[in-house]
């Protein structure tokens, strides 16, 4: 080989070494710019939601519908944390104050549903967000045999918005379902789990435990939450329902919630709330007291008495551990809703 | 010189102005970069305004009631009002979440001017001044007194400190 053919060989090398280098230099950049626009599409996206429910959240009583692009949306709440994330590993946006009920993962394709339902105890405490979207089959199981099971079909047909996808289903029909068009279903039992022997139906069995959301409605104030174990399904918890002034609001929150936890960790913010309030009322009530008393105004003095100094307490109990308190602080809620109406014929409003 | 080393110049050459070439690109990309990543922080920021203040008009601490809690849209009520101020005081960590970085006052008008301070906390933590960047969301109100039955006129102000 001549030193010139040699030194075009080099030359070649030389060109291939210099031009792979400057490429994997773009291509480096380019994965960098892909990773980085990612995290913002999920930040910006996170951040337009925020605006959303913070806009849902303050009119009680409404359905919301947003247009999104595929994407997911994954919540979580446990213990004292509570956030969402666009995205499994979208930098997660903290909930602190507001009680959004929804299943672990949302696929909005191509919408989300967001329905806002008030909480009183006596008095407006914060509305309640309850999150699905098309994507989502949710099943109502009723059994023709089982009167109450009808009942309370009736009943969450009836208040539960028409948009969202919820199909009252027999158990005969469920069990024979073969498949469904729907990436997740919840499963909700109105009555017992199974049909003959099976515990749940064939066309679920296929599927991704995660995508498989089963509850079973008790009666109207416990829910039991499962999951699925091959064939089976295996009790996760079961909660208690806070009877709120609008009777069956907790039990939609907690047909909504992913789990007994999250449902748990929702309903520790709304009791938080409660307890804010009832300080502020009692303050309040004391203030008014103390003006009727320097006007000389004794009727009204001594007709306002309500309980909020017990009713923060037991909201206290409530936010701690939600199954030892909830008898006693509807009662108490009473006294002070009947307080309220008579004091509210020649003085001011309690509440 | 050689031929060799003349090639070898003009290749160190082209190199180098290739490499001057990258790195202009690289300067204006980031110099784009960064006005976007201010716009959005802008539009954030405005975006966080609008929030805090929706959810500072539609508090139930201070809104108005009658009956058996039914709300009367635009009018605060003057007796929660002191009452609220207070409370927010005591669980001051808790409103952050709700308010962040803001000032939330009302103004009565008529009869009488007064100011009601309901919740307040800046970056620094000092008190705001005229240099303080916020984003004000003015909302004229009615303001009720329960005790009397009378209705007053002020204005619910929203500081956002962006």
């Amino acid at each position: 080989m001549t030193k010139a053919q040699l030194s075009m060989a080099f030359h070649w090398i030389y060109v291939f070494l210099a031009g792979g280098v400057i490429l994997f230099f773009f291509i480096m950049i380019a994965s960098r710019q892909k990773v980085a626009s990612e995290e913002q599409l999920s930040v910006t996206l996170a951040q337009k939601l925020d605006a959303i429910f913070t806009g849902a959240a303050q009119t009680k009583q409404t359905f919301e519908v947003i247009e999104l692009p595929p994407l997911d949306i994954y919540f979580y709440c446990e213990d004292d944390a509570a956030s969402y994330a666009v995205g499994e590993k979208g930098s997660p946006r903290s909930v602190p104050i507001q009680p959004i009920f929804a299943p672990y993962k949302v696929h909005a394709e191509p919408r989300v549903n967001v329905w806002s339902v008030p909480f009183r105890m006596p008095f407006q405490v914060i509305n309640m967000l309850m999150v699905d979207a098309p994507t989502i089959t949710t099943f109502l199981v009723y059994d023709i045999s089982d009167l109450a099971s009808e009942r309370l079909l009736d009943v969450i047909q009836e208040d539960i918005p028409a948009q969202f996808n919820f199909v009252p289903i027999t158990k005969e029909e469920l069990y024979a379902q073969s498949s469904l068009s729907t990436p997740q279903v919840r499963l909700i039992f109105l009555t017992e789990i199974g049909y003959e022997r099976e515990k749940l139906p064939p066309f679920v069995l296929g599927k991704d435990p995660r995508n498989v959301h089963i509850v079973q409605i008790e009666h109207e104030r416990a829910v039991t939450y499962y999951t699925m174990d091959g064939n089976d399904a295996l009790s996760t918890g079961t909660i208690t329902v806070i009877q709120g002034f609008e009777e069956h609001h907790s039990l939609y929150a907690a047909l909504f919630s992913n789990d007994a936890a999250s449902y748990r960790c929702n309903m520790r913010k709304v009791f938080e709330r409660l307890i804010i309030l009832a300080e502020m009322y009692e303050q309040r009530a004391n203030d008014l007291k103390q003006r009727y008393r320097a006007v000389g105004n004794q009727l009204c003095e001594l007709q306002i008495n309500p309980k909020f100094a017990e009713l923060k307490e037991q909201a206290t109990l409530c936010r701690d551990e939600l199954s030892t308190c909830l008898a006693e602080i509807y009662t108490t809620a009473q006294s002070i809703q009947r307080n309220n109406a008579f004091v509210q014929q020649q003085c001011a409003v309690l509440y | 010189m050689s031929k060799a080393q003349i090639q070898m110049t003009e290749t160190i050459a082209i190199l180098i102005i290739f490499f001057i070439l990258v790195m202009f690109g690289i300067i204006f990309f980031s110099q784009i970069q960064r006005s976007t990543f201010e716009q959005r922080s802008t539009t954030a920021a405005g975006e966080r305004a609008i929030s805090t203040a929706l959810r500072a008009t539609f508090l139930p601490e201070l809104v108005c009631t009658k009956g058996d809690n039914v709300e009367i849209r635009d009018c605060i009520d003057v007796t929660k009002l002191k009452a609220a101020a207070a409370v927010i005081k005591e669980h001051e960590d808790y409103y952050f979440d709700i308010f962040q970085y803001a000032t939330v006052r009302v103004e009565q008008y008529y009869p009488v001017e007064t100011t009601y301070l309901l919740y307040s906390r800046t970056r620094d933590g000092n008190p705001p001044n005229e240099l303080t960047t916020k984003a004000t969301t003015p909302v004229p109100v009615s303001l009720l007194d329960p005790f009397t039955g009378e209705h007053y006129f002020g204005v619910l102000f929203i500081e956002v400190y962006t």
